[in-house]
């Protein structure tokens, strides 16, 4: 009876429109990402070739021991690909509206102002700039933003932090405005954390630290070794920056801040990061315990800028392994992000409905004019504000409930996406100004680049000496009737 | 002749995996969706709740176990 339910079944399987088969490069073997569930298995890559070429016959030549078990864990199905379809919009509504009922941690980004000592020809904020340069936050502004109107800006959320964010935070005309944030943190017994080129605070370094009331992270970006670097990262005057920047990056590292450390890579910048490397090892920085150093490439999402230079998220991670230096690039960040997926043993694996903060808003943009941004790269631009806090209340925009829905199961080319759960959308920003659609996803290299990042964290966690236990979950090789 | 592979279970090993054929609503769904706090925090880690493009500092990362070992799914 039992073998008769099996054959009837067989005939009815279909490799998922949600499997993921990832070559893991050893000429033998293929990971099965499951884009539903986050199940991992490995499997022999005439396994691979079977599934990937989703033909039910092919499928049929398999074990019923074989297709019970791949059946089980998701990667091939008995429904309709418009039913699975049907049925991830279901599924994707479900975990989003789970994520959203959950405990929030989130906080404030506090805009101090729009100027910045520096004028990077990629920078985001520069179109507005000159119209919003005279404003700068007042510490009254600080103790309506994170005292009276913190419950109506933050609805539900239950842990707020502060992070300072500019133009260039450490201006010292913010100097005010900053230590009354500290204040309103060591109150509440939190750490802030920062975006900062780094250029200027050295004049007020007793504000770096562990603990509470102390600025506790910074991220800085370097645009490469020095002579690059000191020909972007400049002020409008042209002056170098490198030198004073790493200065205060040792000062930071010995106050116990730790350092998210950027490069922001095009071509020509790439080409100097081995020498870059090397001298921040040299200074005791790379390799520093509180010192993350990552790849990144320039992009423009929202300013027409000069791209000729420029290099994609794919072109870049290569590039870094040729190099064979040791850095964080795309794939490796990506892989990294996915290898809590390694060892998950319960749970709903995948969970990203959204991208970012534009979506789930539990972390804001606020600027010295108490206007409320759900993005930070579209702080400033006025069409893109959610809300405006002032002394009579906190209001909401439209665009506030606009971005709320930017979430997978409303997005159709996403829910057709068998990675959609690792990804949640791309960022907004990008994909409004490259497809004219926020919910139109603008994917480029992200499928390849999270594959990628798999393959990657499950060979690390394989040579830690962690691979699936012999023939666990696994049925024998050969061939069974 | 059936073709018989060798499969390795990586995680996931010890639950039923939810698959798209258990339910067909959200209700359903919501019913069996079971955000483990833990997960859930790597998942959509401190950087997904601000930016992915705004990476966190370093900070003391928990050791990776090792994989549960599950049983051998029986032979029909």
């Amino acid at each position: 009876m039992r073998l008769c339910e099996v054959k009837v079944k067989q005939e009815n399987y279909r490799a998922s429109r949600y499997l993921n088969i990832v070559d893991l490069g050893d000429g033998a073997n293929s990971l099965l990402f499951n884009g539903i569930n986050g199940c991992l298995d490995e499997i022999p890559n005439e396994l691979a070739g079977i599934l990937a070429c989703a033909d039910a016959e092919r499928l049929n030549f398999l074990s019923p021991g074989n297709l019970e078990f791949l059946y089980k864990r998701g990667h091939i199905t008995r429904l309709s690909p418009e039913q699975e379809l049907a049925r991830f919009t279901e599924l994707a509504r479900a975990i989003h509206a789970k994520r959203c009922a959950g405990a929030l941690n989130g906080g404030l980004m506090l805009l101090l102002s729009y100027n910045c000592n520096l004028a990077c020809p990629y920078c985001y904020q520069q179109q507005h700039r000159p119209g919003k340069s005279k404003a700068i936050m007042t510490p009254e502004m600080v103790d309506l933003l994170l005292a009276r109107r913190i419950n109506e800006i933050l609805p539900g959320v239950k842990k707020s932090g502060i992070c300072f964010y500019g133009g260039e935070p450490f201006l010292p005309a913010h100097e005010p405005a900053i230590r009354r944030a500290l204040e309103h943190a060591k109150k509440a017994g939190i750490g802030c954390d920062s975006v900062s080129n780094t250029t200027t605070l050295h004049a007020m370094l007793d504000i770096f630290g562990e603990g509470p009331g102390k600025v506790n992270s910074l991220q800085v970006s370097l645009d490469g070794f020095r002579d690059e670097h000191d020909r972007s990262r400049v002020p409008a005057s042209g002056a170098p920056t490198f030198d004073r920047i790493i200065a205060n990056m040792k000062e930071l590292l010995a106050r116990g801040t730790a350092l998210s450390i950027r490069l922001n890579l095009d071509r020509k910048k790439l080409a100097t990061t081995p020498r870059l490397l090397e001298f921040l090892k040299a200074e005791g920085i790379a390799g520093h315990k509180k010192a993350r150093i990552y790849a990144v490439p320039i992009h423009d999402n929202l300013c027409k800028i000069d791209d000729s230079d420029f290099t994609d998220i794919k072109a870049l991670s290569k590039k870094v392994l040729d190099l064979g230096i040791d850095l964080e690039h795309p794939v490796s960040m990506r892989g990294n992000e996915m290898q809590y997926l390694m060892s998950l043993q319960q749970g709903t694996g995948l969970t990203r409905t959204t991208y970012c903060m534009q979506t789930l808003q539990n972390t804001l943009v606020a600027d010295p004019f108490g206007d409320l941004y759900a993005c930070f790269e579209e702080a400033g631009y006025g069409q893109w504000r959610i809300g405006h806090a002032g002394e009579d209340g906190v209001e909401f925009f439209p665009q506030r409930e606009v971005y709320k829905n930017r979430h997978i199961a409303n997005m159709p080319d996403c829910l057709a996406c068998s990675i959609a759960l690792a990804c949640g959308g791309e960022c907004g920003a990008m994909c409004r100004a490259k497809t004219g659609d926020l919910y139109k996803p603008s994917c480029r290299h992200t499928k390849e680049i999270t594959l990628a990042g798999i393959a990657h964290a499950y060979n690390k966690f394989k040579a830690a000496g962690k691979p699936a236990a012999a023939n666990a979950g696994a049925v024998p090789a050969g061939s069974h009737d | 002749m059936k073709k018989e592979f060798l499969i390795r279970s990586i995680n996931l090993g010890a639950a039923e995996a939810l698959t798209l054929e258990k339910a067909e609503d959200r209700m359903e769904f919501e019913a069996l969706v079971f955000l483990d706090p833990a997960a859930v925090c790597k998942a959509c880690s401190e950087n997904w709740d601000v930016c992915p493009k705004y990476v966190a500092c370093p900070k003391d990362v928990p050791t990776v176990p090792d994989p549960t070992p599950v049983p051998c799914p029986s032979m029909k």
